[in-house]
């Protein structure tokens, strides 16, 4: 063997490993486009549910809709608050409530803007709006890259209650290993059917690995049920699917990435489409 | 194994050349061993060097009329005859080589070099100080049982990996510099470990075991000193606080040493067939039928052994295979061969004789001290093939051959091109994007190869004086 093949035994022996680390959740901000007794009564039936997730007992803060005029005053309002999560809603003073292919652009911002995780409901006038906002019981974190991902697997694994289940979603876009695959296969140097075959096991091996250091993690802590789903396929047909095959109440992703702080890809494309489950996106 | 690199030309020698032949030749192998030594400086690989002066020296010899025709092989009612470039090759070198490589490239698909050196990662916590004395340890270890490219491929690449996990490649530096040293060290312990031990240990009908009580204790004592040294001249410090050290530990955790395994039951059957080859090896010249063979048969035997795990795809197997390396050792055995005929052995032996004169201890240090010069600036196989050839021939105490074997393997210490490894140690720093140029290195190594050779120069008079040799 030689001096590439010994380094990459050891460059793939180092593996990310999870790390339990519980969130710290002290307060919490209600952003909402009501005032007055609407304000107060929206907060009536989102806190049970926030508590439900997190805990009771917290300062909340209520951002309504006379604290602010436009988007960079709800920002800078919000930045003030300096709460740990944010809870708000689809459609946050839009006008046309059933709007398919957008969040709006007041959640557009303050999810790109903050880096507070943003619980987003869906929009209260709804006819499930209630029902939606029971207690979880399947929790579901969707990622195209979940090793090494603590902060994400921690939240999860904080709204997530002790006897609900955990399900761990990691989607690799088979359509770009496809492109990249049919590329290698364009090169006379390279032997495509050990790339092909080497390159998809690292990158469902990786994830898989991860997972089962989550399951460790959290067996003596946890009681809930981790559900590992690492495949290859089309994220966000494969969420929708993973989604109604677990009846999902609340799905936890990333908005961010070290390369954007704005929320695009799947990502944004997860929020839009995916309107009737409450969202957490960090 | 049976040694007859040059029994071919001695058998049926010609006439002693004119001196200007002789002169001639001379020159052509200065013009070898310098175009070896400036290797990276011309771009071309070393079996290009040694096959370009072999072939010259092939119609050189012929036209001269030095080389020495006849029947290599008569059978009863047969006639045959063999170009003299065929038996001028030493087969059963090439043998161990070829063989011991296949047989290690199959065993390490297993993963079991890969799993030992994570595990000693994981066992030092990621404490620096501890880092440094396993893979030393191990660099030694791996250079005796596999060689010392290998083992420094091994162990450099995961030291370049751990380093960087641990956010400590301000070591990298020294932690490969030192690892390099080491495996010289360790292509000392056995009889198989280096080439040049390889052709002097056989030449001086040196036997495994022996070659092994000889050497391990001085294995272990410049093991020591090596680390101590490098411990104290490159700063090399343990973790002070436990909080360091948790975090440390933390890092090295994530380490996983199965991931190179695939198979647990290879896995293991690799233990058992490295143990085996280890062991045959070690015994081959009490062996029955197999002693014949010698150590070229054991280690082709166990490399098809080995093989027939990969028994569908050992293309793969062979493209692992140092060709360039082979070549270059058949090439060289020519060229040797046919200075050999051409009287500059005996030449270059005339002075080294005049350092015989010197003495038991004085020509024996001069001959350790100068072969490490040699071998400091270009390889030490061609050195090892002559030297071996000469000593053959002048007969010297056997404390001679032990100076010559010590300082032909401890010489590549002096220079970043003195010996495979810290070739291979000097490649993997310039990966790492490590700043070390030549001077750099000398001035780095001198220390280290200094305190090696002069521990040596004890330990062999001792080892003299006492009977161990």
């Amino acid at each position: 063997m030689k001096l590439d093949d010994f380094e990459a035994v050891f460059r793939s022996s180092v593996k990310d490993r999870f790390r339990y680390h519980e969130p710290q959740v002290n307060s919490i901000s209600l952003v909402t486009d009501l005032s007055g007794n609407d304000a107060a009564e929206l907060l009536g039936k989102v806190r049970p549910y926030v508590e439900g997730l997190v805990y009771s007992g917290l300062d909340w803060h209520v951002v309504s809709k006379d604290m602010y005029t436009n988007v960079p005053e709800l920002i800078g309002v919000v930045g003030n608050l300096a709460s740990d999560l944010i809870v708000t809603y689809r459609h946050l003073h839009g006008r046309i409530k059933n709007l398919l292919h957008s969040l709006g652009s007041y959640v557009d911002t303050l999810t790109q803007a903050t880096n507070v995780p943003v619980l987003l409901l869906p929009w209260p006038e709804g006819d499930r709006f209630d029902a939606n906002l029971e207690r979880p019981r399947k929790v579901l974190v969707v990622t195209n890259n979940i090793q090494g991902d603590d902060r994400l697997v921690n939240w999860g694994v904080f709204v997530c209650p002790d006897e609900g289940e955990l399900v761990l979603a990691h989607v690799e876009d088979d359509a770009t290993y496809n492109r990249y695959m049919e590329i290698i296969g364009m090169i006379p140097d390279i032997d495509t059917d050990t790339v092909v075959e080497r390159v998809r096991k690292q990158l469902l091996g990786r994830p898989a690995y991860y997972i089962n250091t989550i399951a460790k993690a959290l067996r003596e802590r946890r009681q809930e049920r981790i559900t590992p789903i690492v495949i290859m396929g089309h994220a966000l047909s494969d969420y929708k699917r993973i989604m109604a095959e677990h009846n999902i109440d609340l799905i936890v992703l990333n908005t961010k990435d070290d390369r954007q702080l704005a929320m695009q890809g799947m990502a944004y494309a997860i929020a839009v489409e995916i309107q009737s489950i409450p969202l957490l996106l960090l | 194994m049976s040694v007859s690199i040059f029994s071919l030309g001695v058998a049926n020698a010609v006439h002693a050349p004119p001196g200007y032949v002789t002169d001639i030749f001379l020159v052509l192998l200065v013009a070898m061993i310098a175009a070896l030594a400036l290797e990276e400086k011309i771009h071309a690989k070393k079996s290009m060097i040694t096959g370009f002066f072999a072939m010259v020296a092939l119609i050189g010899g012929e036209i001269a009329g030095i080389l020495p025709r006849g029947d290599a092989l008569v059978l009863p009612g047969t006639h045959h005859t063999l170009p003299v470039y065929i038996p001028a090759i030493e087969w059963g070198v090439i043998a161990i080589i070829l063989g011991s490589s296949l047989f290690i490239d199959v065993v390490s698909r297993s993963g079991i070099f890969s799993w030992t050196a994570i595990k000693l990662t994981k066992i030092s916590g990621g404490d620096p100080r501890k880092l440094l004395i396993y893979y030393c340890v191990l660099t030694v270890v791996f250079s005796a049982v596999l060689n010392n490219v290998t083992a420094m491929i091994i162990i450099g690449s995961l030291t370049a990996v751990s380093l960087a996990k641990l956010d400590r490649k301000d070591l990298m530096l020294a932690f490969l510099l030192t690892e390099g040293f080491m495996t010289n060290i360790g292509g000392l312990l056995t009889l198989i470990s280096s080439v040049p031990n390889i052709i002097l240990g056989s030449m001086a009908g040196i036997s495994f075991v022996k070659f092994f009580i000889v050497s391990a204790p001085y294995v272990v004592v410049s093991t020591g000193v090596t680390i101590w040294l490098a411990t104290r001249l490159f700063g090399i410090k343990g973790l002070k606080t436990d909080t360091e050290r948790a975090a440390a530990a933390e890092l090295v955790a994530s380490f996983d040493e199965t991931d190179g395994i695939e198979s647990r039951a290879f896995f293991s059957l690799s233990w058992l067939l490295l143990a085996g080859f280890i062991l045959t090896i070690a015994t081959t010249e009490w062996l029955p039928y197999v002693k014949d063979l010698g150590m070229g048969y054991v280690a082709m035997s166990f490399a098809i052994i080995a093989m027939l795990r990969y028994k569908h795809e050992v293309d793969k197997n062979y493209s692992a295979i140092d060709w360039d390396l082979l070549a270059f050792f058949a090439f060289l055995f020519v060229v040797i061969n046919v200075m050999e005929h051409a009287g500059v052995l005996a030449l270059i032996g005339d002075g080294i004789r005049q350092l015989l004169t010197l003495g038991e201890v004085g020509g024996g240090l001069s001959l350790m001290w100068s072969s490490a010069a040699a071998s400091s600036l270009t390889d030490n196989v061609p050195l090892a093939a002559v030297m071996g050839n000469i000593l053959q021939d002048a007969h010297p105490p056997m404390s001679s051959w032990w100076f010559t074997i010590f300082g032909t393997n401890l010489g590549g210490n002096f220079t970043p091109i003195g010996s495979a490894s810290t070739v291979v140690a000097v490649s993997i720093i310039h990966r790492n994007n490590l700043p070390l140029n030549f001077r750099g290195f000398v001035i780095k190594a001198i220390p280290f190869a200094l305190a090696q050779l002069l521990v040596a120069s004890g330990y062999v008079l001792l080892a003299s004086a006492v009977g161990l040799i």
